[in-house]
């Protein structure tokens, strides 16, 4: 009884406010693209944040460092294997050449093997992938044969036979790595352009007259960057990660030229003498990698809708 | 309403899906006909074919056999100019308010791009008409730099009918435009698409899966089943005088909105499961829960039948059981 009473009489208190429809649609937010909502669930990861950072840091120094420091070439033979100084910030290798400003030219070749050749991937698997998925039937069924073909086929085999007929270079480790590397993107992209093209905003364009590359560019492309981009983070590591083994293996990149796997070939074989030959590359080679893999790792969880707020 | 005058029709329009070594026949010799600026009803349960239909006449398909005209001219001869123009003329209205909208492209954006395709004025033209469409759908000019994610389900289904209507069609499908929202909503869509329609003399394929649904909107109302029409009439005689089995179970299963009439309302409970529209026999689709069914209805899939009336059916004991009720 009581509770009744004292909301009869806190009735009192309202009035009826007058709804307006046109107020009530409108939408007092700030609009968010996409990619400005993924940025910001980004942000929040920390992880991600700093090899993010770490990444930027290093292609600056990949970029800017060759041209501040002196010729990554120039021999001294009577400061051979010296130790960390003052002159020499990571020391000196066996023909006296500075470390340092090998691994900052290291750094330069090895990154841009990665970007490079991930991002021929990138295109060269969007397209085919794109084609297959969207067009099915024969040209798709053919494309996933050749795929089928490639992936079964160990990619160390061949890039090492690659490597052994072609002498190594920039230009022979990206076809190296780009022979059989599109297959995965490819795979993925003709895998998320079926399902999408089910979708009704795919139709709906298909209705309206839109051509088939139209719906792929402006439909499904758009809505698979994603998981593209995810994997295009996590590839990179990979084509690095190839490059200093195939090099580690003297089939890459040779000395006098630096990349991450001689100056980490040159390392083990000083290896436990002179340490600061060895643990300069190999440092910098892991974090690398690590931070390429945490930021996929937070791309990929600030592109999961379930995940964003 | 309509002027009598056939603006599109099917002959024996038939669809199959290959599902791995059977085939699935979604929609079974269909013919049926829309005249100009009618609204013609579909209903049928879910997966009887009604969406397979829809976009068979939107070819989104291409059907395995029999014919589409339009205008009274076959659709599979359209030459590629007359094939362009016929995605000007014809157009969807989804089912799904979630998945119709591309959610990387603003609400302005998605309505402009057949206007884009089609050439339909000038960038600034083409903002103005954005604007003019939105007002017309009940949204307002400043929703174009929204993106989908913003609006709730029934301003998408706004949306997904001002991008339909972007390009001046003469024809509408309307998939199940209804069936995804609340209830406080279905009405006010129903209404915009009602007031469209006499605005700018539309023609509409109003699909629906009760006929509760379509049966104050519709001018002829076609019953399917397991892909085939087993019923077509006018909308008030297909609700006042049902003539085939299925369709009288279809009315007894709706409520009635008067409490009084509905608690005398007799259900006509349908018994026996639904058959698989994969490899199914011979006869009546619908023998197997009619309980009118004969050796006859086994054995001989009974054709549609117009009466004088105009009213068609599917049914060999049609005059049998209606003199009988
Ligand atoms: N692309 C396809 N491939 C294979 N089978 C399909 C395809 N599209 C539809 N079907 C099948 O065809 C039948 C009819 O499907 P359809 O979507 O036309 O039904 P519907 O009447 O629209 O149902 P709902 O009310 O659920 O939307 C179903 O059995 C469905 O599984
Ligand atoms: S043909 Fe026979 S089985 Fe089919 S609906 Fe009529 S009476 Fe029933
Ligand atoms: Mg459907």
């Amino acid at each position: 009884m009581a509770v009744q009473t004292s909301i009869s009489e806190g009735n009192k208190d309202f009035s009826r406010i007058p709804k307006d429809i046109g107020s009530s649609q409108k939408i007092n937010r700030v609009s968010l693209t996409y990619a400005q909502g993924v940025m910001r669930t980004l942000k929040q990861n920390s992880l991600a944040m700093i090899s993010l950072a770490f990444i930027a840091f290093i292609v600056l120094v990949a970029i800017v460092g060759p041209m501040i420091l002196p010729d990554y070439q120039k021999q001294d033979l009577l400061h051979a294997l010296e130790a960390q100084s003052g002159a020499h910030w990571f020391g000196t290798d066996t023909l006296g050449r500075d470390v340092l400003t090998r691994l900052v030219r290291g750094t330069r070749i090895s990154l841009s093997i990665g970007f490079i050749a991930e991002t021929i991937n990138l295109v060269i698997g969007i397209i085919i992938g794109g084609i297959s998925g969207y067009m099915g039937g024969k040209a798709d069924m053919f494309i996933m044969r050749v795929i089928d073909i490639v992936v079964s086929i160990p990619q160390m085999i061949i890039m090492i036979l690659l490597l052994t007929v072609m002498k190594g270079s920039v230009g022979t480790l990206l076809i190296a790595l780009c022979v059989t590397g599109w297959t995965g993107l490819a795979r993925l992209v003709r895998g998320q352009v079926l399902s999408l093209r089910e979708n009704e905003y795919a139709m709906a364009a298909q209705v309206l007259g839109a051509s088939k590359w139209r719906i792929l560019k402006t439909h499904l492309i758009p809505n698979c960057i994603g998981p593209i981009l995810v994997n295009y983070t996590m590839s990179v590591p990979g084509a690095i990660g190839a490059e200093a083994y195939l090099s580690y293996l003297g089939l890459g990149i040779s000395i006098p030229e630096a990349s991450w796997g001689n100056l980490l070939q040159m390392g083990t074989d000083q290896f436990p003498g002179a340490l600061w030959l060895f643990f300069t590359p190999a440092i910098v080679f892991a974090l690398t990698m690590l931070a390429f893999n945490l930021l996929g790792d937070g791309l990929r969880d600030a592109l999961d809708p379930q995940m964003r707020r | 309403m309509s002027s009598g005058e056939v603006f599109i029709n099917t002959e024996h329009l038939t669809r199959d899906f290959r599902i791995g070594k059977d085939t699935l026949r979604a929609v079974d010799d269909v013919s049926f006909e829309l005249g100009r600026g009618e609204t013609f009803g579909l209903v049928g349960e879910s997966g009887c074919g009604k969406s397979t239909l829809g976009r068979l006449l939107v070819r989104l398909y291409k059907p395995t056999s029999g014919k589409i005209l339009y205008k009274g001219k076959s659709v599979a001869n359209l030459n590629k100019r007359e094939s362009f123009e016929y995605t000007k003329d014809v157009q969807m209205i989804f089912q799904q308010p979630y998945a119709s909208l591309n959610p990387r492209m603003t609400i302005g954006e998605i309505i402009k791009e057949g206007m884009r395709i089609h050439q339909l004025g000038s960038a600034k033209e083409m903002s103005e008409r954005v604007s003019g469409l939105l007002n017309m759908v009940g949204l307002n000019a400043e929703h174009a730099n929204r993106f989908p994610y913003e609006f709730s389900g029934g301003m998408r289904q706004r949306a997904g009918i001002a991008r339909a209507l972007a390009v001046n069609p003469e024809f509408v499908v309307c998939d199940e435009p209804i069936s995804a929202l609340d209830v406080s909503i279905q009405a006010q869509i129903i209404n915009l698409l009602k007031r469209l329609q006499s605005e700018l003399n539309l023609t509409y394929l109003f699909i629906a899966h009760d006929l509760s649904t379509v049966r104050y909107i519709s001018d002829h109302i076609g019953v399917m089943y397991l892909g085939s029409i087993v019923e077509v009439a006018n909308a008030e005689e297909l609700n006042i005088n049902p003539l085939h089995p299925y369709t009288q179970a279809l009315i007894s299963a709706a409520p009635i909105p008067d409490p009084a009439k509905e608690n005398e309302r007799v259900r006509i409970m349908l018994e026996g499961d639904v058959p698989s529209p994969i490899n199914f026999g011979a006869g009546c689709k619908f023998a197997g829960r009619c309980k009118f069914a004969n050796d006859n209805c086994r054995e001989e899939a009974p054709a549609l039948r117009k009466l004088p009336s105009g009213h068609a059916i599917a049914c060999h004991r049609m005059e049998e059981i209606n003199m009988v009720e």
